[in-house]
């Protein structure tokens, strides 16, 4: 009993974690406009500012996941692990084409490594967490 | 048909419909990148990979929220509360991003549907639930 709602309370950080990282994303995107598309045509501009948005929201929008499934693991809900793997998964996937693709970008790193974390946590006690 | 019957199969075909248009949404992202390889100028093109970088992850956030309203159909079927939250969250996610889409100037037929099926599922759930 114990075990399983100490391990709901690191998931559960590891998901307020992910939020925050999101809303970093989205922060930054007055930045990424000035130093990366400055002088690009407005309507290019538009459209990739959309999909880095829409990548900061996804990003928060799992993060809330992931804290609503910790809540449901430490009630021992039995739909709590399976959501919780999905958005684990979601961010992991996020995490490894962020690194392919920007090998320069701490954040990139940050990402896949919590979300590794998390994947990890939820397979070692997926037995307590179920 | 029930009430909670008909609610689960909504949303269960809204999924479906969504995980197709996320699934398409990916599938041309190659076209995509060479797309903006050919229209960015010269001393911008490499930034091409990370802008169809983030246009996969759009596509694969929308695949995502498809799933989970597949998932959440199941206990949409037993009248469970996560299922609503879950449910009501991914539609919310898929509404506000097709409505988002065509503010930006997405006019493309798959943008609607993607879009109407949302939201006709948060509509579904909300007046279930009165």
């Amino acid at each position: 009993m114990e075990k399983r709602k100490r391990i709901s309370r690191w998931i559960l950080i590891m998901g307020i974690f992910f939020t925050l990282l999101g809303l970093v994303h989205i922060a930054a995107t007055p930045l990424v406009i000035e130093t990366e598309l400055a002088g690009l045509d407005k309507g290019i501009v538009r459209v990739f500012v959309y999909m880095f948005v829409a990548t900061g929201v996804a990003v928060v929008c799992a993060g809330l996941l992931v804290v609503y499934s910790a809540i449901g693991m430490k009630r021992a809900e039995n739909m709590a692990w399976p959501v919780a793997v999905g958005g684990g998964l979601f961010m992991l996937l996020l995490g490894i084409g962020a690194v392919v693709m920007m090998t320069d970008n701490p954040f990139a790193y940050i990402m896949l490594v919590s979300a590794t974390a998390e994947m990890a946590l939820l397979w070692m006690y997926r037995r307590d967490l179920r | 048909m029930n009430r909670t019957t008909f609610q689960s199969y909504w949303v269960r075909i809204a999924g479906i419909l969504i995980i197709l248009i996320g699934v398409m949404h990916d599938i041309s992202t190659p076209g995509i990148y060479q797309r903006w390889l050919d229209i960015l100028p010269q001393n911008y093109k490499s930034r091409a990979l990370g802008m169809a970088f983030f246009f996969a992850v759009a596509g694969a956030a929308v695949i995502f929220a498809g799933l989970l309203m597949l998932y959440a159909s199941i206990g949409l079927r037993k009248s469970e509360g996560w299922a609503r939250v879950i449910g009501l969250g991914a539609s919310l996610f898929t509404g506000l991003f097709g409505i988002t889409a065509m503010a930006v100037g997405f006019n493309n037929p798959l943008v609607w549907v993607m879009m109407v099926a949302a939201i006709a599922s948060v509509i579904v759930l909300l007046v279930g639930h009165l």
